[in-house]
């Protein structure tokens, strides 16, 4: 990926739109020129299959940004980012052109596809691990003194029942 | 040497009757209060009888004292990284019920109840929940024998015993039971100081005495599992944890401790001892039969000058040395040896000893005739508790070191017999006092000391010299505008 991404910013000529460069963008392994923080902090692609287990879920998942809004739209938004949240961020950071053009190719790209499944796995794995994490708290206590008195007044009284 | 002072306690168990004045005195000083309900920091056993929490001495279950592991001195209850993995979850906890879920009763029942053709009842309800409850234990359920096809039959000394020696324990004629008084023994070598991971149980420098620091507990419960006496509590109000503080602020003000002051049979006997704290670890890898005596060779002669010069290079005062030249303890445990520790097997050095009782060992069939000292031995074997459950109680199984005590209390018996009612010739104490190893003016000086004292006599608390350790940091004067006791924050939880 990473040398993907070296391949692409030296290969890629300045000017062009290129969505393998707004994919390096979305995700962090290339910066913002001013700063601003990575869009995956906040916000899923589940048909790029990025922010997978919902992990980027502070934001909306923009899968279906540019059915939506459109260029324009993606564009203007992408402009001043006018939203709460966004705003402490990016109003002292705005994306470059060249940023915005690169991140709109790639949301054109990605826009339409299936998001993948993700929940049946995930809801597995997450019961396995539960599971083992329970048994071992279960055989740790597993020899815990259940009590002295009760069982010993119990055992004596059943050995005169002969 | 690395000499320090360590108060120390005797209860003489041919005195106690059992009337649990020393609980009561305790209770109501220190425990009367939400969380420490069930707590006894001074009870009394019966023994035989599985005691309080129910049969504290098997460390099989609360996994409580040290073990020899190799040439290392380990807790039972595992080592550092055992006690972190069990951290959480601490799994030989005793339970409620294995102390006993406090009670009362709702006696306002009594009172308010409406004119009616029935007696009012005072329903028990627990002191916990609040809830009604039914009564399955308490914290003396098996004293003086009650329930003893149960609790005194599976006292783990008794198990031990051989078919015929619990035959003889339980014959009817031969019935025979005493009571064991219990505080915290401020150990050399405290389980509960080692076992806390937080750091808040601590041995006082200048006396020995072991506290549970209310800021530092984190309620762990490390400490409860720890001591294998199982002397120190949880309170389940304030979360942490609490144990006999020996009553430290009578002592500082010169006053006994509370269940000592009040103690009827006047069994409780109070001094300093001096011993080598360097020698503690070598002490406590002894075999279980010669922990007793090891223990006993800890402790320093304070008449010795060369301990003396020693004492005073590790800064005991003059006072706290005189006090352990006077000190009752010493004569009982050291010149007299006729005071032995409970359970020394469990490696944390007690330092409260008890002399063993001697009971009536004259056989039912004599009728109270002579038995004299050529008969020393058989009357020993015909005590009616078995010499060996008694070794196990008081010297890790060590059955001589029991017997020595038994010839000297029986030489003290035979000379007063002699001198009071005159049935005993003088060549017959004469030739006791040879077996046991004591001259007529030891024998008498025993007798004094156990029947004759004066309070101040019995117990010889050292001066603590808190003003001495107050002058060193603040001005003493404001420091006693400002000084109290208890705690300057409520406990995070509540009290």
């Amino acid at each position: 990926m990473l040398a993907m991404v070296f391949w692409v910013s030296a290969g890629a000529s300045v000017g062009a739109a290129d969505a393998l460069r707004g994919e390096a963008l979305f995700v962090g392994t290339a910066s913002f020129a001013n700063g601003g923080a990575p869009c995956l902090g906040c916000h899923g692609i589940a048909g790029a299959g990025l922010g997978k287990a919902a992990g980027a879920n502070y934001g909306p998942d923009l899968t279906a940004l540019f059915e939506d809004f459109g260029e324009e739209g993606v564009m203007a938004v992408l402009e001043d980012l006018s939203f709460p949240s966004m705003e402490a961020i990016y109003a002292a950071r705005p994306l470059t052109e060249q940023e915005r053009d690169d991140l709109s190719a790639f949301f054109a790209e990605v826009s339409g596809q299936q998001a993948a499944g993700i929940g049946g796995r995930l809801t597995l794995d997450v019961a396995i691990a539960s599971l083992a994490f329970f048994a071992l708290v279960a055989m740790l206590g597993w020899r815990r003194l259940k009590g002295v008195r009760q069982p010993l007044v119990e055992r004596t009284r059943k050995g005169k029942v002969k | 040497m690395n000499i320090r002072a360590q108060i120390a306690t005797v209860f003489h168990l041919d005195k106690c009757i059992g009337c649990h004045t020393c609980s009561i005195a305790c209770k109501n000083l220190w425990t009367d209060r939400k969380g420490a309900e069930y707590m006894w920091w001074n009870n009394v056993e019966t023994k035989p009888g599985t005691g309080y929490p129910t049969r504290w001495e098997d460390q099989e279950q609360y996994r409580g004292g040290w073990e020899r592991v190799g040439s290392q001195l380990r807790l039972k209850m595992g080592g550092r990284g055992g006690t972190l993995g069990k951290i959480f979850h601490n799994p030989s906890l005793p339970t409620m019920d294995d102390y006993y879920e406090p009670f009362t009763f709702k006696y306002d029942d009594l009172t308010n109840a409406p004119a009616g053709d029935d007696q009012p009842t005072a329903r028990p309800v627990s002191m916990v929940s609040g809830k009604p409850m039914k009564i399955e234990a308490g914290p003396n359920w098996d004293d003086d024998l009650s329930g003893s096809t149960v609790y005194a039959a599976n006292d783990p000394g008794v198990v031990q015993l051989s078919e015929e020696e619990q035959q003889q324990l339980f014959a009817i004629e031969k019935m025979v039971f005493f009571h064991l008084p219990r505080i915290c023994n401020h150990c050399l070598n405290a389980g509960c100081v080692a076992a806390c991971p937080s750091g808040a149980i601590y041995k006082r420098g200048e006396d020995g005495i072991v506290l549970v620091d209310q800021d530092k507990c984190r309620g762990w419960r490390m400490c409860v599992s720890g001591c294998p006496y199982k002397k120190t509590y949880y309170g389940w109000s304030t979360g942490k944890s609490e144990k006999c503080i020996l009553c430290y602020p009578r002592q500082e003000a010169g006053e006994a401790p509370a269940c000592f002051h009040s103690c009827v049979g006047r069994i409780r006997y109070l001094g300093v001892l001096l011993y080598d704290a360097d020698r503690i670890e070598a002490t406590a890898m002894q075999e279980d039969g010669e922990l007793a005596a090891a223990q006993r060779e800890m402790i320093l002669d304070p008449f010795d000058p060369q301990v003396q010069r020693e004492a005073a290079r590790c800064g005991i005062a003059e006072e706290v040395l005189a006090a352990a030249q006077a000190s009752p303890v010493y004569k009982f445990v050291k010149q007299w040896g006729i005071a032995l520790p409970l359970h020394p097997e469990f490696r944390t050095l007690p330092m409260l000893f008890y002399v063993p009782p001697l009971l009536p060992v004259l056989s039912v069939e004599s009728q109270g005739t002579q038995k004299l000292a050529d008969d020393f031995f058989t009357t020993l074997e015909r005590a009616r508790l078995p010499i060996r459950y008694l070794a196990g109680l008081f010297a890790g199984g060590n059955e001589e070191e029991v017997k020595a005590v038994y010839r000297r209390l029986i030489a003290v018996r035979i000379q007063r017999r002699q001198q009071g009612v005159g049935d005993q010739s003088e060549a017959e104490a004469a030739r006791a006092r040879e077996i046991a190893g004591l001259s007529a003016e030891q024998v008498e000086a025993i007798y004094r000391m156990t029947a004759l004292t004066s309070i101040k006599e019995r117990i010889v608390i050292p001066p603590m010299l808190r003003d001495r350790a107050v002058e060193a940091g603040t001005d003493p004067e404001a420091y006693r505008q400002e000084m109290g006791f208890g705690r300057r924050q409520a406990p995070k939880r509540r009290w």
